[in-house]
C-alpha cells in the first residue's frame, strides 16, 4: 500500500521541555490510525506538525511522497479538526463550510451545491442560516467535520474531537465518522486519551508516552500483546504476577478476563490461593478482587453465573489461568 | 397556618430581593443626585433667559449665527479625525500586543499604561516641548541643516492632533485589546488549515471578529473628542475653537450661563446621537467586554444587506493582500521560509513606532526641569533645582498638590465604598434593568466633563458646596465611578464563583468566606481600581474649573492657568514630580499583579 504520510526522525522541544523525541512514523493510504496516550505524551504536538501550526526542530515530514518540512497549512491540503470545533463565529453555517471552498476559488455556484450536498451528508440540512454558536454540542461537531470535508482532502486530523461530547452522542459520532471515513475514503489520523475510543474506531493504535511512541500495532496486537507495562497498564486492566525466580528481569502479565475463579476440582496452568475481597455483579460479567498471599491484588472478570455458589469476601478461594495466556514483559530499561 | 404557609416564602423572597438590589442603591442615588439632577437642570436652564423668562433666545442665536454652527463642525470634524487617528494607529498596536506571547505582552502593555495614568495637562506640555519653536523636533532639525526655519507644528490644527491622539490613543488601544484578546486563538489555525493564507485568515477572520473593539473605542474617542478643550486650547490656535471652549469663554468671560447651556445642550445632543446610534447598531454591552459578535448577521433587511457588503469587502481586501503578497514575494530576492519562522517585521515596526510615539514624549520634560533657560527651550542648559526650589516654596503650589492628593485619595474611596457593591451585583446577580444601570454608571464616562461641571456647579452654588472640599470630591467620584464599576466588574468575570461555593461547603460562613477566599483574590484588582479612581481624580480638570473657586486651589487647575498665560520650567518640575507619583502607583499595581499572578 501507498505511504500517505510520513514521520522521519521528527522531534520538537519546547524550552528545556521534550514535547516529542525523536519519531518515525508510516501511515498507508486509506488507514485510520489513532494516536492514543496520556495528556503531554506529545500526540497532540505530533498533529500539529503533521498539520504544519508547529514546526519541528529536527527530522522531515513527507506528505504523499513529497516533503513538507516546510510547507505553511494552507498549502498542505489537510483537513484539521479542532478540540473545540475553532468554528468562526461570526460566520453562519453555510459561510463556515463553504470557506475553505472560496480559499481555494471554486465558482459560486459549485460552492453552494457542495455546501448542500455536505450538509445533507452530516444530516443538517436546515441549518445552513444559522450561527455556530445557536447549535448543539454534537451539531456543532458534525458541522467541523462537514468544512473540514467539503474540499475533500485527502487526510484528514482529528485532535480528540468528541471530547465534549456525552457518552452517547460520543458513540453515536463513532459510528459516524467510521462511516464517514469510509465513504471518503481519507486517510484519518484521530488523538485520543480513550482507550475504548481507540479500540473502537482504529485500524492500528500509535501508542505514545513520554514525547514517543511506545507501541504501534493493530488494536488486538496492543491489547493481547503489550510490549511495556506502560502498554500493559494503559490499554485495559493488568494483572502483574511476580516473576519466577528464573525470570527475574521480566514481569507476566494476564489480563481479568483471562484469570478464572477455579471451581472444585477444575485445573489450570496455574493455580494460586487467595482470599477474595470484593465482588462486583456488572450484568454479563462480575469482577473479583482477591489478595494473594503476598500481598498482591488480581483482578478476575468472568461471565455472572446465576447457578453457582455465590462468593463472600473473606472467603479463600482458587485462581488460574493458562500459560497461553500469560504476557512476558521486558523489564523497562532506562525509566 | 394556610396564612403563614403562602406569607414566610413571600417574606423571604422579598427579603432576598432586597438584600440583592440594595448594594445597588448608594450608587445609583449618587448619580441621580449629583450627575442626573444637575445635568437635567442645565438642559432646563437653556430654555430661560437670565430673568427667569422662557425664551428660546439662545437657540435662535446659536442658528442665526454661522460662526456657531462652524464651531459645530468644527469640532465634529475634529472629533472625527482624532477617532480616526486613534484607531488606525492603535489597532497595529493593540493587534501586535495581542499576538505576541503572554510573558512579552505586560512589557509592552505597560508602555501603553504609562501615558493613560499620566496627567493629560503633563502630557500637552510634553508635546509643547516637543513641537514648540524652540522644541525638540524644530531644534534637531535647524542643528542638522534640514530646514531653515522653524516649522509651524504648533498652534495649529497639526498641533490639535498630536495632542488628542496621543490623549486618546492609550484608551482605544485598551479597548480593542480588551476584543482582541478573547478572539480564540485556534480560529486562525482553523483559517489557514482550511486554505487561506495568513492576511486572508487575517482579513477573513481575526478582523471581523476584532471590529467590536474597534467600534467600542472609536466610540469612546470620539465622544471624549467631542468634549476636550486641554488640547484645543493650549496646542491649536484661536481662531479655530471647539463647542467646550466656547461654553468656557461664555461662562468665565461672557458670564452668559444661559448660552452657555444651551451651547451645553447642543454638545449633549451630538453626544448622546453617538451614543444612541453605536447602542441601537452595537450595543453598550461592547464597551464593558461583553461582545456580541456578528450580532448584525442575526438581522433581516440593511443589516444583512450592509453585512453582505462588509464580508464582500473585507473579502476583497483579503484577496488584494493575498496577491499584494504573492507578489513582492516575486520581487524580492527570494527566500525559502522556515516554517514557524514569523518576524512580522512591518507589524513590529509599526508597532513600536506606536508605542514610542505614546510612551516617550513626557520623558522629554525631566531633563527641561533641570535646566537653566528659563523658556521650555530644547536642548537643555546646564543644570540647576532652582525650577523645584520655586515650586516647593511656592505656597500655592504646595497647597494645590497637598489638596489635590487629599481630594483623590478621598474620591477613591468614595468611589470604591459606592462602585465596589454595586459592581458585585452587576457582575454576578440578575437584576430587572441591569443594561441600564450599567449605562448610568458608564454614561460619566462619555459625557463630555465640562457639562457635567457646569451643571454641578448650578446646584452647588444653591447649596453653598463651591469651593469645598466635599463638593470636589463628590464632582470627582462621579468621573472615577465608572473606572471602579469597569475595573472590578472585569476582575470579577474572572473569578470563578465556585471557590466561595467550595468555601461554604467547606464550613466557612458567607463573612469567613468573603474575608478569607474572595477578597485575597480580588485585592490585586481592588488596588488597581483604588488607584485609577485616585489618578482619574488628581487629573480632573473640568471639576476643578468649575467647583474651586480662586481661594482652592489645586494641582490640575494650577497647571491649566499657569499654561495658558506663562511657561516656565517650573511647570516640567511639577510634571516631573506627577510622573514620579504616576510611575510609583503603576509600580506598586505591577508588583502586586506579578504577586497574585505567582499565588494563582
Amino acid at each position: 500500500m501507498k505511504t500517505k504520510l510520513r514521520l522521519d526522525q521528527v522531534a520538537k522541544s519546547y524550552g528545556s521541555v521534550r514535547a516529542l523525541r525523536p519519531t518515525t512514523l508510516d501511515v498507508p493510504e486509506g488507514e485510520f490510525l489513532t494516536l492514543l496516550g496520556p495528556s503531554g505524551s506529545g500526540k497532540s504536538t505530533l498533529l500539529q506538525i503533521l498539520a504544519g501550526l508547529t514546526a519541528c526542530d529536527h527530522g522531515d515530514v513527507w506528505i504523499d511522497g513529497r516533503l513538507s518540512t516546510d510547507t505553511p497549512p494552507h498549502d498542505r491540503g489537510i483537513g484539521l479538526i479542532f478540540q473545540n470545533y475553532a468554528l468562526f463565529p461570526h460566520l453562519t453555517v453555510a459561510q463556515n463550510i463553504a470557506f475553505p471552498l472560496e480559499m481555494r476559488r471554486l465558482p459560486r455556484a459549485e460552492i453552494d451545491r457542495r455546501v448542500a450536498r455536505m450538509l445533507e451528508v452530516v444530516q443538517l440540512p436546515h441549518v445552513g442560516d444559522r450561527l455556530p454558536r445557536e447549535l448543539s454540542g454534537g451539531q456543532q461537531q458534525r458541522v467541523a467535520f462537514a468544512r473540514c470535508s467539503v474540499y475533500e482532502p485527502s487526510i484528514i486530523l482529528m485532535d480528540e474531537p468528541l471530547g465534549a461530547l456525552d457518552k452517547r452522542l460520543r458513540d453515536d459520532m463513532q459510528t459516524e465518522i467510521r462511516r464517514l471515513h469510509k465513504e471518503l475514503g481519507a486517510t484519518i489520523l484521530y488523538v485520543t486519551h480513550d482507550q475504548e475510543e481507540a479500540m473502537a474506531m482504529s485500524d492500528r493504535i500509535c501508542l505514545m508516552n513520554d514525547g514517543g511512541i511506545a507501541q504501534l500495532g493493530t488494536p488486538s496486537e496492543i491489547y493481547f500483546r503489550p510490549r511495556s507495562v506502560f502498554a500493559a497498564e494503559f490499554v485495559g486492566h493488568a494483572n502483574f504476577i511476580a516473576p519466577t525466580p528464573a525470570s527475574a528481569t521480566s514481569k507476566c502479565m494476564v489480563r481479568p478476563e483471562n484469570i478464572r475463579l477455579l471451581r472444585e476440582g477444575e485445573k489450570a496452568d496455574t493455580v494460586v490461593d487467595a482470599i477474595l475481597e470484593d465482588t462486583i455483579m456488572l450484568g454479563a460479567f462480575s469482577r473479583h478482587v482477591a489478595r494473594l498471599i503476598t500481598g498482591e491484588r488480581l483482578v478476575a472478570v468472568n461471565w455472572s453465573d446465576e447457578k453457582g455458589a455465590p462468593h463472600h469476601p473473606g472467603e479463600t478461594v482458587r485462581l488460574g489461568w493458562d500459560a497461553c495466556n500469560t504476557v512476558h514483559l521486558a523489564a523497562e530499561v532506562g525509566r | 397556618m394556610t396564612v403563614i404557609a403562602t406569607e414566610l416564602p413571600a417574606t423571604r423572597a422579598d427579603r432576598r430581593l432586597l438584600a440583592r438590589y440594595l448594594p445597588l442603591v448608594p450608587a445609583v442615588a449618587f448619580l441621580a443626585i449629583v450627575f442626573v439632577i444637575p445635568v437635567a437642570q442645565l438642559l432646563f436652564l437653556s430654555f430661560f433667559d437670565n430673568k427667569g423668562v422662557p425664551t428660546v433666545a439662545h437657540y435662535e442665536r446659536l442658528v442665526a449665527n454661522t460662526t456657531y454652527f462652524q464651531v459645530v463642525l468644527n469640532t465634529l470634524s475634529y472629533s472625527a479625525w482624532t477617532t480616526l487617528f486613534c484607531i488606525v494607529g492603535g489597532y497595529p498596536i493593540a493587534y501586535l500586543i495581542a499576538t505576541i506571547s503572554a510573558r512579552h505582552r505586560n512589557p509592552l502593555l505597560i508602555w501603553i499604561l504609562v501615558p493613560l495614568w499620566t496627567s493629560f495637562l503633563v502630557r500637552v506640555l510634553a508635546w509643547m516641548v516637543i513641537l514648540g519653536a524652540q522644541g525638540v523636533i524644530n531644534r534637531t532639525l535647524l542643528s542638522l541643516g534640514l530646514i531653515e526655519r522653524p516649522l509651524d507644528l504648533i498652534y495649529n490644527f497639526f498641533g490639535v492632533m498630536v495632542g488628542s491622539v496621543h490623549a486618546l490613543m492609550p484608551i482605544a488601544i485598551l479597548m480593542m485589546l480588551s476584543v482582541m484578546l478573547n478572539i480564540d486563538r485556534s480560529l486562525s489555525s482553523a483559517a489557514s488549515t482550511l486554505g487561506a493564507r495568513k492576511s486572508m485568515a487575517f482579513w477573513r477572520v481575526y478582523f471581523p471578529l476584532s471590529l467590536p473593539g474597534v467600534a467600542a473605542s472609536g466610540l469612546m474617542v470620539f465622544v471624549t473628542a467631542l468634549g476636550f478643550f486641554i488640547a484645543p486650547q493650549l496646542l491649536g490656535s484661536p481662531s479655530n475653537i471647539m463647542l467646550a471652549q466656547l461654553i468656557i469663554v461664555q461662562l468665565e468671560e461672557a458670564l452668559n450661563w444661559e448660552f452657555a447651556a444651551a451651547l451645553s445642550v447642543v454638545l449633549l445632543a451630538a453626544t448622546i446621537l453617538v451614543v444612541v446610534v453605536f447602542d441601537r447598531t452595537l450595543g453598550l454591552s461592547s464597551l464593558t467586554g461583553e461582545v456580541r459578535a456578528g450580532a448584525s448577521t442575526r438581522k433581516g433587511g440593511l443589516g444583512r444587506l450592509s453585512g453582505d457588503l462588509g464580508r464582500q469587502l473585507v473579502s476583497g481586501i483579503g484577496w488584494g493582500s493575498v496577491y499584494a503578497g504573492m507578489l513582492l514575494g516575486k520581487i524580492l530576492p527570494y527566500r525559502r521560509r522556515r516554517l514557524g519562522e514569523e518576524r512580522r517585521p512591518f507589524l513590529w515596526i509599526l508597532g513600536l513606532i506606536g508605542i514610542a510615539f505614546l510612551a516617550l514624549p513626557t520623558f522629554f520634560l525631566i531633563p527641561i526641569s533641570v535646566s537653566e533657560n528659563r523658556f521650555l527651550a530644547w536642548p537643555p542648559e546646564g543644570f540647576t533645582w532652582q525650577w523645584y526650589q520655586i515650586y516647593f516654596s511656592s505656597a500655592i503650589w504646595v497647597d494645590a498638590t497637598f489638596r489635590s492628593i487629599g481630594v483623590g485619595l478621598a474620591t477613591a474611596a468614595l468611589s470604591m465604598v459606592l462602585g465596589v457593591p454595586a459592581a458585585f451585583v452587576l457582575a454576578r446577580q440578575r437584576v430587572i434593568g441591569k443594561s441600564v444601570i450599567i449605562s448610568l454608571m458608564l454614561l460619566p464616562m462619555v459625557l463630555p466633563h465640562i457639562i457635567v461641571a457646569v451643571g454641578l456647579f448650578y446646584l452647588y452654588a444653591k447649596v453653598g458646596l463651591v469651593g469645598t472640599n466635599i463638593g470636589l470630591i463628590i464632582g470627582n467620584t462621579i468621573f472615577s465611578l465608572p473606572y471602579v464599576v469597569i475595573t472590578v466588574m472585569a476582575v470579577l468575570r474572572n473569578y470563578d464563583e465556585r471557590l466561595d461555593q467550595a468555601a461554604w461547603t467547606l464550613g466557612a460562613t458567607r463573612g469567613v468566606a468573603f474575608r478569607r477566599i474572595t477578597l485575597p483574590l480580588l485585592k490585586a484588582g481592588m488596588v488597581t481600581a483604588f488607584l485609577f479612581a485616585f489618578v482619574k481624580a488628581m487629573d480632573e480638570l473640568a471639576i476643578a474649573l468649575f467647583v474651586a473657586d480662586a481661594g482652592t486651589p489645586l494641582l490640575p487647575k494650577q497647571l491649566w492657568q499657569e499654561m495658558s498665560y506663562k511657561i516656565d520650567p517650573s511647570l516640567a518640575a511639577v510634571s516631573t514630580l506627577i510622573l514620579v507619583i504616576v510611575g510609583l502607583s503603576i509600580a506598586i499595581v505591577q508588583i502586586l499583579n506579578s504577586f497574585g499572578a505567582k499565588r494563582s
